[in-house]
């Protein structure tokens, strides 16, 4: 397999996505590259579409919530492998040995590269990332409605774990979107009353 | 989806009227709300998490915060020992994203549809190179 993905990737802040071929080059000893069945849109891929946060690099591929099929993984790959089924979301690559990716924290490690900052993302045929951010999937999910899991999904799950939220809690969402309808079915299934807050009427 | 009770976010009538019922207010939102309001709906010990990034400050009263023992905190993703807890969890409890499916070479069209913002929830794109 050759080092060239097809992508949809905009050359100017805001510009329109085209077809373009880039090379990525030798794959790297830690990475797999995954073959992209599908991949959700986050607000935030058009945040770096614009450049709203100043830190988008053209061509940009936006993409990063990716579910796929890995079909090449580097020497140091460990847990995946090829044919295995996986997602992936907003972080690609951790340091692995800092105290926070010890601890089990890889989201606080300061050498984090972002899957869309400074790289080309899911809206690919191709994309890669560190083997340990290829997360498996479970043979159950629908993996045509698992992508948006691994960035709008987790974004509002980590807060139940991290807050220690109890089935006791009474759980308050605001904005019911992409990440808050989401958002209330882990509470409700966490078993604790639910409030919506929405300005839909 | 599963919620108990649905409440209009900007009626402050109906916010005041939940003072000190929530352990956790979570907010997904990107737009200013009268967050004052939200942070007196805390419980005892309860927080205010952020995980929608709001453009302007938001306000702490610090006696909102000292009496009550609450907080403002915020999170971005998780680490992937929590993903694969959350696909596990969402393989059992039968929770799935709603979505809205695009083949990718309708990239554009499918992102115009998600700045509308009438997109329910969120959309997917499927590959078809």
């Amino acid at each position: 397999m050759g080092n060239k993905i097809k992508a949809y990737a905009a050359a100017e802040p805001g510009e329109k996505f085209e077809l373009t071929e880039f090379d990525l080059g030798p794959l790297g000893a830690e990475e797999v590259e995954i073959k992209v069945e599908s991949c959700g849109i986050c607000h935030s891929d058009l945040s770096m579409h614009k450049n709203d946060w100043g830190m988008t690099e053209y061509p940009f591929v936006g993409g990063h919530e990716v579910v796929g099929t890995i079909v090449a993984a580097g020497n140091s790959v460990k847990g995946v492998g090829v044919g295995d089924r996986v997602g992936l979301g907003w972080n690609a690559s951790t340091c692995g040995s800092c105290p926070q990716c010890i601890a089990g924290n890889q989201i606080d490690c300061p050498s984090l590269i972002g899957t869309i900052v400074g790289r080309h993302g899911g809206f690919a045929d191709r994309v890669r990332c560190n083997w340990d951010w290829a997360v498996k999937l479970p043979e159950d999910l629908d993996p045509s409605k698992t992508g948006p899991l691994f960035c709008g999904g987790i974004t509002v799950f980590n807060p139940f774990v991290q807050l220690d939220i109890k089935p006791t809690d009474k759980v308050g969402v605001i904005g019911i979107g992409g990440l808050g309808h989401l958002a209330i079915q882990f509470a409700d299934k966490w078993g604790c009353e639910v409030t919506a807050f929405t300005s839909d009427s | 989806m599963g919620a108990d009770y649905v409440v209009d976010s900007r009626s402050d009538d109906a916010i005041t009227a939940l003072a000190g019922k929530f352990d956790m207010i979570l907010s997904t939102v990107n737009v200013d709300l009268n967050w004052p309001l939200y942070i007196n709906a805390l419980a005892p010990k309860g927080r205010l998490h952020l995980v929608g990034a709001t453009l302007n400050p938001i306000p702490i009263v610090s006696f909102q915060v000292i009496m009550g023992q609450k907080g403002v905190t915020g999170t971005a993703t998780g680490s992937p020992a929590v993903v694969a807890k959350m696909l596990e969890f969402c393989d059992r409890h039968g929770i799935e994203t709603i979505t809205e499916k695009y083949p990718m070479s309708r990239i554009n069209e499918a992102i115009e549809r998600l700045e509308s913002g009438k997109a329910r929830y969120r959309i997917v794109l499927e590959n078809d190179f």
